[in-house]
């Protein structure tokens, strides 16, 4: 009897999933993302793409490129994220795995996300999906019980700090021995404090040259921070997420980060539960936030399930993933025209970007990252000798400037 | 069948499965290499034919050269710290332990214990302890008072290294240990008997008559490890990343094989594997003399 039960039971499980199968096609999504799980499970569980269900599959941020291009010379999988910008992009276009993007409505996009997106030809190959800030994030508890104002000026900000260091906390936290955050934050967010876009997009454009005195003066500020004893003892010992541990034990007050850090999957309230999260720009003459297109979703040219990539990447420009990607994933879509934001948070950093974020963006600048020592990588070294006090502001502005002038960048001739 | 015959086909028998496996395994990747290491190719789509262009854009471009010497030195700095640190104390702890000293056993599984363990495993945990907030750094500025700030053992850029060697050292002066102590296990005890009985004391003995039976030990020792660590990198490359920071401090033969491979950092632009194996080639040409030449006077010493 029970048997019989049983055989029945195994039956009918094969006959639902012979169904299944035959109704949807599975598309394979990589992702370095962790917080866009439950997003792409909610997605493929509720069948919010019509005859695909996803299996979304994250790999660690740290080796992406390395798996990716590895399981890229046996198939791949259907779609995967990129990062954002020109340089990435360029040597999968060239290998033919990714082609400009066709049959996607992308007219609904934020404009400030599509550079994420374009290739070195100005042609877009993927889907966007997030856009990211960066900005001063400062402890919100540690502010109110030391009775500071969020500083306007460069002068409040040192008298802030000041007023923490004498209470025994840490006014910044830096965690310099993470190249990829000195580069990709403290550079960019810098820049925007300080530097006016009209300048910044001359050192893009290579009509300024990063020896000018108004991107000196963002490195002479970090070595002021330092050498005012505003940062932790020794900011090379200490990695990003030592930086994250110190703000939200609220150790220290401020860091220079990005707003992912303040997501609901964020491990700094692992810390804290209760813990919240301001953000303001570096507040120098240019006083801006920076913002920028995360990465874009690219679809393997090679996948055999065409159609149900194609219904995917449309999928992921419209409004109904937008708002899904604000629920589940609880940051900004790069999605432009209207949708709702529920989350007070999310509000507040769409508004910041919105009204006060520096368009220029030289780390993904390709004319300043196809030739090797490429800028992201200068940055990185420069803020590294800076910070060890092995350089002072003024030579790593110079090797800036030499390094890229050693592969002839744009600005070359004019930088000599 | 003669028994010559016989012989020939027992020695081909024993050979084989050892041949087949090497060849598979190690010989035929290697051919490989050789094949990669003329064209340029970013490890997706189609490879371009360059000839020797690898090799002369990593011997002659200044971008290629510098980090290949900085590399280079600092991987024989690397293998030296840590050679240098395994002879030492592996063959200190070996003796201790080949005494009868009371509660051996115990000290000798205390030795051990690292070495079974997962080189990441290792890592991170010997991470957690050079941390800022971690307890040696605890320890010297709030137990002891002894520093201001705590010591940023893997970020001061004239630290880093050493500190990873320490890490490489931790992990597998086990492995020294044993080989040292079985090479003291075969001096002959008659010999030991002997010296003692024409009153040499114990240094003496241990001069005269343990140490110079431990060389081939040393040797087999600094073989193993020469390879290892010129061909590997896995602690700099869990705790510093493909860029070998502060300021590529740490950057051995292994992690820039891997940047060129596999890049950096998102603006990695350059990823060639090609070169990765020209470098690949180019460290094992380097070491191979050393280790043949180590090898082959170790043979010829038996």
């Amino acid at each position: 009897m029970t048997s019989t039960k049983l055989t029945g039971l195994l039956l009918a499980t094969t006959f639902l999933a012979v169904g299944q199968t035959a109704a949807a096609e599975e598309v394979t999504i990589y992702s370095w993302r962790e917080q866009e799980i439950p997003l792409w499970q909610y997605i493929s569980d509720n069948n919010l793409i019509d005859g695909v269900t996803i299996n979304f599959v994250r790999l660690n941020s740290d080796d992406y490129d390395t798996k990716l291009r590895i399981d890229l010379q046996s198939g791949g999988p259907d779609i995967f994220q990129g990062r954002a910008g020109a340089a990435w992009l360029a040597s999968f276009i060239d290998a033919g795995v990714i082609a400009p993007l066709e049959g996607v409505d992308l007219s609904n996009m934020a404009p400030a996300a599509m550079t994420a997106a374009m290739g070195a030809d100005g042609q877009v190959y993927g889907v966007p999906f997030a856009i990211q800030m960066e900005s001063i994030i400062y402890n919100k508890g540690v502010f109110a019980a030391n009775g500071i104002a969020v500083p306007t000026t460069m002068g409040e900000l040192a008298a802030a700090a000041d007023a923490l260091a004498a209470a025994g906390v840490t006014p910044m936290s830096f965690g310099a021995r993470s190249g990829w955050w000195l580069n990709q934050v403290v550079g960019e967010v810098m820049t925007a404090g300080m530097v006016d876009d009209a300048t910044a997009q001359g050192l893009i454009d290579g009509t300024v040259c990063f020896t000018d005195p108004a991107f000196v003066a963002t490195l002479q500020a970090v070595a002021d921070w330092q050498a005012a004893g505003y940062m932790n003892p020794s900011p090379m010992a200490d990695d990003y997420g030592a930086m994250r541990t110190a703000v939200a034990l609220g150790e220290a007050a401020m860091m220079i980060d990005g707003v992912w850090s303040s997501g609901p999957t964020s491990p700094m309230y692992e810390i804290d539960p209760g813990l919240e999260m301001g953000f303001m720009p570096v507040p120098g003459d240019n006083g801006k936030v920076y913002a920028f297109g995360d990465g874009t979703y690219l679809a393997n040219a090679a996948s055999e399930k065409a159609e149900a990539v194609a219904a995917v990447m449309a999928f992921t420009a419209t409004r109904e993933f937008a708002e899904l990607f604000v629920a589940q994933v609880g940051e900004l879509p790069a999605y432009g025209a209207e949708y709702t934001v529920e989350d007070a948070r999310l509000n507040m950093v769409a508004n910041m970007i919105a009204t006060n974020s520096a368009a220029p963006t030289p780390f993904f600048a390709y004319a300043l990252n196809t030739g090797e020592p490429s800028y992201g990588q200068l940055v990185a070294d420069g803020y590294q000798a800076l910070l060890s006090g092995g350089s002072s502001a003024e030579e790593v502005a110079a090797s800036i400037q030499a390094g890229l002038n050693s592969w002839n960048y744009v600005g070359a001739a004019n930088c000599q | 069948m003669t028994y010559k015959q016989k012989a020939r086909l027992q020695r081909l028998a024993l050979l084989l499965p050892g041949v087949t496996l090497y060849g598979i395994f190690n010989f035929m990747p290697l051919l490989g290499l050789l094949g990669l290491s003329l064209v340029r190719w970013p490890g997706i789509g189609p490879s371009e034919y360059v000839g020797l262009g690898n090799f002369t854009q990593l011997l002659g471009e200044p971008y290629y050269r510098d980090q290949f010497l900085n590399a280079l030195l600092q991987n024989i700095y690397f293998f030296v710290v840590i050679i240098g640190a395994m002879l030492v104390l592996g063959t200190g702890l070996a003796l201790l332990l080949s005494f009868r000293t009371w509660g051996r056993n115990t000290y000798r599984a205390i030795f051990f214990i690292p070495y079974p363990l997962a080189g990441a495993a290792v890592a991170f945990l010997l991470n957690m302890m050079v941390e800022t907030r971690g307890p040696i750094n605890t320890l010297l500025v709030k137990g002891l008072g002894v520093m201001d700030a705590p010591i940023g053992f893997l970020g001061e850029p004239d630290l880093a290294l050493s500190t990873l060697a320490v890490f490489y050292t931790w992990h597998r002066l086990s492995f020294a240990i044993i080989l040292i102590m079985s090479a003291i296990i075969a001096v002959r005890v008659h010999l030991l008997e002997a010296a003692m009985l024409d009153g040499a004391n114990r240094w003496q003995t241990l001069r005269a008559v343990v140490f110079p039976v431990l060389g081939p030990a040393f040797i087999l020792i600094t073989v193993i490890v020469m390879v290892d660590v010129f061909n590997n990198a896995d602690y700099t490359l869990l705790l510093m990343g493909p860029e070998a920071g502060p300021l590529r401090n740490t950057d051995i033969m292994g992690t820039f094989l891997f940047r060129t491979s596999f890049g950096g950092s998102a603006t990695s632009v350059n990823i060639n594997f090609g070169m990765a194996a020209a470098i690949g080639l180019i460290t094992a040409l380097l070491i191979l003399p050393a280790a043949l030449y180590l090898s082959l006077k170790n043979l010829r010493k038996d």
